[in-house]
């Protein structure tokens, strides 16, 4: 039975040559094409069992507004294994709160992406009576559940969720991150004092500015001044008593010291004067300072919260492993694995520690670590490490290391993937402009401070200490730790809108400095994601076989038979008689008598010492026994390379990775001409280390890689981005992920971002100009507060106006597409 | 002149106030999600006690009285 489109829609298709050409049922429930037989309930089509429950039970709990509020918002339940949840030790880590009535828990469940789900997360109540309340953030894309746990377990609300298809993601990370997770209000506390002081004492300040005679009047102010700008100075200005500190003891010299000094000197002569009554001091000028400061920090640390970089590895790391004791599995945390263990592994799960295959046949893939697109066979006896994903049927282990001392672990515990620790900062690589010029410009003030002092101090030195401070107060460098975060921050924002989600503000000006490009192929440069099967038959199948083809591969949920299956589309569907899935090796069944098998080269018809080396993956087919051949999935180079690679190679010195075979060489050697420019067969340490090694020769390097067979090398690189054609589900430590449909911009995205600096440098410049005027006024002796007062709030305004503006007209001009 | 102490001493104990409500706010996490509410607050809560839109069951005689 096929559905045919109603005429009007087949004419708008018609006009709209994007979609595709015949339009197919659709899941009421999420969305995706029907099956030919769909599943029929209210009027409704569903592609599956599972789509079609979780409307029944919607529907039964009158949530069906869920429907209403986005259209085929759902996602198909899976199965989910969490017995692991009953286990008192998970309990206690992964719950917040718990007292005799109720008890708190954090769900990050990455399904959530529209109102529809958060109405449906909202309103669980109604289905479980027991859940007293479920919040969520949408951002975070976290839900927090209050359940009555003599009611409900937790894996009792965690199945719930599964079955309606959002199923939390509970891993290592959501144990091991909880306590430093960074927190964005001690920032704000600290914007608060600094506005509501800084305000204060500009309303205190009028007087003087106008000239209040009234002595008694005068005073009080004065000394309300002072007492205000000390928590501003102390509370509010604290961090950056801190960063100095910090770059002394490493004997270095950063932007923050003038900034530090001038506020300091500010707070200090203005206490002196005030106390032996001889002046106003600055407090006006030097609070707004740190409130303008303060405000700039704030917009600089404003990062997009739905990309969460805290995950990492561990994110992937299950939670618990399967423990085979006698007869009886029981789940166990996986930190409490100890050798000699014996865990199962089921499809699809990942190793969780180095272990001896005992039972089963192990198919590995280990793309996760090795980068290798082809699982391996394992016999029992073999050691297996961790980190790998079975595929196939389940296998059991004995442990042979715990879950610490693991290759794996070993391997993320590289040095690379501690740069923020230890003291020594991995920005130190790339010295910042700020903190370059931080150095010259501190020692040029420094000197010039003393020059005019010791000039006052032998022709008048009354004023020797006045004009000395004067300078430190008005030379203050605030506008380039101003002009940085509203430069960088507006660049990051643009950025993101073109799909490049960048970790913090600093990685333009890295991607800027970078002059070297490392690339990784495999789901880089080339995706089979959106590849097209190639048929590759002696004798091309006639629509009769092809039908076969179809009608068995849409019984079963293999990825590459769900992409015949699509190719196949429009095939007519045949019943199918003894379906048998072999996991990880193919398919076999009986279609209209004809004995149908479908999958790896050896499963459908194996000849030994004839196998095909070629790039991609394969489908091979045989029908009756007879051979026919096989449906090829090409690696296909993404949309725009050419124009990419071509781009870049004017301005950067390229390479590429690989940890494929040579079979791309004479493709590639287009881009990269020279040796030693291309590697293949590459390991992720071998990735990580040429990178290393690049930079040890000077280079300053951006890597372009896929994920996590390459995290070390993100990590190593001085700008590292993940091209992901999934930003949900894909988040590892890098710098920036950049959504692959956006690499054709990369070129432009690097020219913006090197603009970026240049009017950051252009920002110094005109600041330079007002710095010359504040402190020509200060070295005659002249510097009243009202000057002060004025000057420094007008140029930090002008820094932020360059800043911001400039960003969105060069945003406008380069990426046109992108107005807003 | 000297009602200018106590207007001082008055308007620094109001802006007091709004900083320490400011405060209040950040403790009971008013500012950790600033995005959820405004999707939150456009979705009505349909009351359980309606009859479900998508039931099987005929509408109750009465409502087909209004047909013309």
């Amino acid at each position: 039975m096929h559905f045919r489109p109603a005429k009007r829609e087949f004419y708008e298709n018609f006009e709209n040559m994007n979609t595709a050409t015949v339009t197919k049922l659709t899941c009421y429930h999420c969305g995706s094409d029907c099956p030919p037989h769909p599943i029929l309930l209210n009027d409704k089509a569903f592609c599956c069992d599972g789509c079609k429950t979780v409307y029944e039970v919607l529907n039964d709990s009158r949530l069906c507004r869920y429907y209403e509020i986005t259209p085929n918002p759902g996602q198909t339940p899976r199965l989910a294994r969490l017995e692991f949840l009953d286990h008192p030790d998970i309990i206690s880590q992964l719950t917040g709160f718990s007292d005799d009535t109720q008890t708190h828990v954090t769900f990050y469940v990455p399904a959530i992406h529209c109102s529809s789900c958060l109405y449906l997360l909202e309103h669980l109540y109604r289905i479980a009576p027991s859940i007293l309340q479920s919040r969520v953030d949408f951002l975070k894309k976290n839900v927090h559940i209050r359940f009555r746990q003599t009611d409900i377990s937790l894996r009792q609300v965690a199945e719930l969720m599964t079955s309606l298809g959002y199923e939390p993601l509970i891993s290592l990370n959501d144990v091991v991150e909880e306590q430093n997770r960074p927190t964005y209000k001690p920032l704000l506390y600290k914007l608060a004092v600094a506005g509501f002081c800084a305000g204060n004492i500009m309303l205190f300040s009028f007087p003087e500015y106008l000239g209040l005679d009234d002595p008694s009047f005068r005073r009080l102010f004065l000394y309300l001044n002072l007492m205000l700008a000390t928590p501003v100075v102390f509370y509010s200005g604290w961090g950056y008593f801190e960063s100095v500190w910090a770059a002394l003891r490493r004997k270095m010299i950063n932007i923050d010291l003038p900034i530090l000094l001038g506020i300091l000197t500010a707070y200090f002569r203005g206490m002196y004067e005030v106390v032996t009554d001889t002046g106003a001091g600055y407090f006006d000028s030097v609070t707004g300072l740190i409130f303008f400061l303060l405000i700039g920090k704030w917009f600089q640390q404003r990062t997009y919260d739905f990309l969460s970089f805290e995950r990492d590895y561990k994110s992937y790391f299950p939670l618990a492993a399967t423990l085979i004791g006698g007869k009886t599995e029981t789940p166990v945390p996986i930190a409490s694995l100890k050798k000699g263990d014996r865990i199962r592994i089921r499809n699809q799960e990942l190793i969780p520690a180095d272990g001896i295959l005992y039972k089963g046949q192990g198919l590995i893939d280990y793309s996760f670590v090795t980068g290798e697109s082809e699982p391996e066979s394992r016999k029992p006896g073999a050691l297996l490490y961790a980190g790998g994903k079975q595929v196939g049927e389940a296998i059991e282990l004995e442990v042979v290391r715990s879950v610490s001392h693991s290759y794996l672990s070993q391997l993320w515990n590289n040095d690379a993937f501690r740069k923020d620790e230890g003291g020594r900062k991995w920005s130190d690589r790339i010295r910042t402009f700020a903190d370059v010029v931080g150095k010259y410009f501190t020692l040029s003030v420094l000197a010039l401070a003393l020059v005019a002092g010791t000039y006052w101090y032998v022709t008048e030195p009354s004023k020797a200490v006045n004009v000395f401070t004067a300078i430190l107060i008005v030379a203050c460098p605030c506008v380039l730790s101003l002009s940085y975060p509203f430069a960088l921050g507006n660049g990051m924002r643009l950025l993101s809108r073109l799909k490049l989600y960048l970790k913090n503000a600093d990685v333009i000006e890295k991607m800027a400095a970078c002059d070297t490009i490392v690339f990784d192929k495999t789901g880089t440069l080339t995706s089979s994601a959106t590849a097209q099967p190639v048929e590759t038959f002696a004798v091309p199948l006639n629509e009769m076989e092809l039908s076969l083809v179809a009608s068995l591969v849409r019984h079963s949920a293999h990825p590459l038979s769900r992409k015949v299956a699509g190719y196949l589309y429009d095939a007519m569907i045949l019943p199918v008689d003894n379906f048998t899935e072999v996991p990880g090796q193919g398919i076999k069944g009986l279609v209209y008598d004809q004995f149908v098998k479908i999958g790896s080269r050896e499963f459908v018809h194996p000849s030994p010492g004839k196998t095909l080396d070629t790039e991609g993956s394969a489908v091979h087919v045989s029908i009756d026994h007879v051979y026919r051949g096989c449906f090829r999935f090409p690696n296909q180079y993404r949309a725009g390379i050419t124009g990419v690679l071509s781009s870049l190679k004017k301005s950067h010195s390229l390479y590429l990775l690989s940890g494929d075979n040579e079979a791309a060489r004479a493709d590639l050697k287009r881009w990269f001409p020279n040796d030693g420019q291309m590697v293949f067969e590459c390991h992720p340490q071998e990735k990580l280390d040429f990178v290393r090694s690049l930079q040890a020769n000077g280079r300053r390097v951006l890597m372009v890689g896929d994920g996590l067979n390459d995290a070390g090398a993100l990590r190593q690189a001085d700008a590292g981005i993940a091209v992901t054609d999934d930003t949900i589900q894909f988040t590892p430590a890098s710098d920036g992920i950049l959504e692959a449909g956006s690499l054709s911009r990369l070129p432009d995205m690097l020219r913006y971002s090197r603009f970026g600096m240049k009017l950051i440098r252009f920002s110094f410049c005109i600041s330079l100009i007002y710095n010359f005027v504040g402190v020509s006024y200060a070295i005659t002796g002249n510097l009243s507060p009202i000057v002060a007062a004025i000057l420094m709030p007008l140029s930090s305004t002008t820094m932020v106006l360059i800043a911001t503006l400039g960003m969105r007209w060069k945003g406008r001009k380069l990426f046109p597409e992108n107005r807003d | 002149m000297q009602v200018i102490f106590f207007m001082i001493g008055i308007s620094l104990v109001l802006a007091l106030g709004f900083l320490s409500a400011f405060f209040w706010a950040m403790r009971h996490g008013q500012n950790d999600d600033l995005y959820t509410p405004s999707i939150r607050m456009l979705l009505d809560d349909t009351d359980p006690a309606e009859p479900p839109p998508d039931s099987p069951t005929p509408k109750p005689r009465n409502a087909q009285t209004f047909i013309p």
